[in-house]
């Protein structure tokens, strides 16, 4: 079955500061999702109001997001748990990971 | 985790944040709102039912794809024990809460999807049914509560979907990417999908060429941006939302049952999560082999266990009010067992007669004619079950007052006086109220509506049906001769 080899998942690694705090595995295609909501709809998944987002780029490897208002860190992590899980991601175990969210809040 | 336990779905449950609409209000946490959280819990109880050990071989599956343990909600049926199973499932879960089975559309939208997509790869040389099993693995790993969305809006019913004033009357693609494709347009009447981790939308009809557009069958996260749930409401939301104690109502924890109206505003599915884009062609197959399962499922079933419930409050009605014994009585709940007993009837032999479909899919699907005759003929039991409820439980079901009223220093004493029978008034009241909730609510056109109207079983009965046979075995018995 393909599904051994290749069971087409891949990690998410949220980044505050300087380094990945929690990595999280969805299927194949959630940090597209999360790309295409971030940069397009400007919205945060499990966030709907607008203007939560102060700035939204992609660099190499994965997303850099820029929260408006003053989060602390702990804020920051508990924010994106919410929005990784409404995308369709989940807590893993470590692993490499396939792309980073870089997260940062505005202050 | 290959099973998720009641508790571990609420928990979840705390973090997903869809964007809902229910009564006049936006819902900040579905387990906050009276209406939403009975959705919730009815979905809570479905994961209980799997831990169970005694529900073990009804409610638990083995997943072909990796071996593991898994919900049988999440299960491809792979042989005739498996479609037996799939409809006890469905028995039980309507015994255990009287409600919508909120995990069953999504059942069977992705056992169709297994069966079709496979077909879609041999003819096609498609990837789709290599998609569909990495989301299913994925599903079942999480053990995810998966929603199924297929009724479109459909505008003017006399137009196609390409011919509609508001081409969002049907969901259709906006935009192909190299990351996946942008939808929008309203699919309606969705049981449980605000509750569910992801939703499967597939066609909601046959397609012709050049409606490409609405060819698409897909799965979608709960949260996914640009997707709004509006809640159904009605008198039993209305009586939820205001009451004092929900104990009081017909079903107080799980409720009458939850659909919303799913509003897609550009909402992004990455390909790995799309099964069938523009391949008009096999929207019919997708469509039918859902119905095919959900016939027997729903109708024969489902349906059965509310029977079920329906017919054990009618005759502890009928104890309380000291007409048990009454002949006509006696008959009346006799004839609502015949009727509940022989749509199961139809389930179960739908779920024998199964077969493999397509043939080497390794997919099984439940015979068509039985399932059909399964939804047709409760579609119609239904409202004789729940008249005869509405017959032996007496005026008092829809005349009642409050059953707190019982509990009022002035008008409590003359209700007591009032109502009780063989029984003491609270338990009158308590059951009359639990068939207020079947025969003066919402399942009865629910029944009539679910899985497709009657109309569409019988035109799938008449296709089904070999007339010229049976007329062939009349003339023969009769001596005519053929001409």
């Amino acid at each position: 079955m393909a599904l051994e080899n290749d069971p087409g998942l891949e990690t998410i690694a949220v980044k505050i500061g300087r380094e990945a705090r929690r990595s999280y595995r969805g299927l194949g295609g959630t940090f597209a999702s999360f790309v295409y909501c971030c940069l397009d709809k400007k919205i945060v998944p499990g966030f709907h109001e607008k203007g939560l987002i102060a700035e939204a780029k992609l660099k190499e490897g994965g997303l850099l997001l820029v929260l408006s208002g003053k989060m602390t860190e702990t804020e920051l992590m508990e924010f994106m748990d919410i929005a990784l899980e409404n995308i369709g991601a989940f807590p893993g175990e470590q692993a490499v990971a396939k792309y980073i969210i870089d997260v940062k809040s505005k202050e | 985790m290959a099973l998720k336990t009641s508790k571990e779905y609420l928990e979840s449950v705390k973090k997903l944040a869809p964007r809902v609409y229910c009564g006049g209000k936006w819902v900040k946490g579905l387990l906050n709102n009276k209406i939403t959280r009975s959705m919730v819990m009815a979905n809570a109880a479905i994961y209980e039912l799997a831990e169970d050990p005694k529900n073990k071989e009804i409610m638990v599956g083995t997943s072909h794809l990796t071996g593991e343990p898994i919900n049988r909600n999440l299960n491809v049926a792979r042989n005739i024990h498996d479609l037996d199973m799939r409809q006890e499932m469905a028995l039980l879960t309507s015994q255990t809460v009287g409600t919508c089975n909120y995990r069953c559309v999504g059942c069977d939208a992705l056992n169709s999807l297994a069966s079709t997509t496979w077909e879609m790869d041999r003819d096609l040389k498609t990837k789709y049914n290599e998609r569909f099993n990495k989301w299913l693995a994925f599903a079942q790993a999480n053990d995810l509560a998966v929603s199924g969305a297929i009724t479109d809006a459909k505008g003017d019913r006399k137009k196609r979907p390409s011919q509609q004033d508001e081409p969002d009357t049907f969901v259709h693609l906006v935009e192909k990417r190299e990351d996946g494709i942008v939808v929008r347009g309203i699919k309606v009447s969705q049981s449980g999908a605000i509750g569910s981790h992801e939703t499967l939308v597939l066609p909601g009809g046959a397609l012709r060429e050049g409606e490409e557009a609405f060819a698409l069958a897909f799965a979608v996260q709960n949260g996914a941006p640009g997707l709004t749930y509006i809640c159904q409401y009605n008198a039993y939301s209305a009586e939820r939302e205001f009451c004092e104690d929900e104990a009081e109502i017909g079903n107080p924890v799980f409720g009458q049952r939850e659909t919303s109206t799913m509003v897609f505003d550009n909402v992004f599915i990455p390909w790995e999560r799309v099964f069938l884009c523009g391949e008009t062609k096999f929207c019919g197959k997708m469509v039918t082999r859902f119905a095919k399962a959900h016939r027997m499922n729903c109708g024969g079933a489902c349906k059965v266990g509310f029977a079920d419930l329906i017919i054990g409050g009618t005759v502890l009605a009928a104890e309380y009010t000291g007409v048990d014994k009454v002949p006509h009585i006696q008959e009346k709940i006799i004839d609502m067992v015949r009727l509940s007993e022989t749509s199961h009837a139809c389930a179960i032999a739908a779920a024998m007669r199964g077969r493999e479909e397509p043939k080497g899919s390794g997919v099984f699907l439940p015979d068509d004619l039985f399932g059909n005759a399964a939804k047709l003929n409760i579609a119609h039991g239904f409202w004789e079950i729940i008249k005869n409820a509405g017959d032996i439980g007496g005026g008092l079901v829809v005349t009642m007052p409050r059953l707190k009223d019982l509990e009022d220093p002035e008008v409590g004493p003359m209700l007591k006086k009032a109502f009780a029978a063989a029984a003491p008034a609270d338990k009158r009241l308590k059951v009359a109220k639990f068939l207020q909730h079947w025969s003066a609510g919402l399942h009865g056109t629910g029944t009539w509506h679910g899985a497709g109207a009657p109309q569409t079983q019988r035109f799938m009965i008449s296709v089904l049906t070999d007339f010229e046979a049976k007329k062939k075995m009349a003339k023969k018995i009769m001596g005519m001769k053929e001409e």
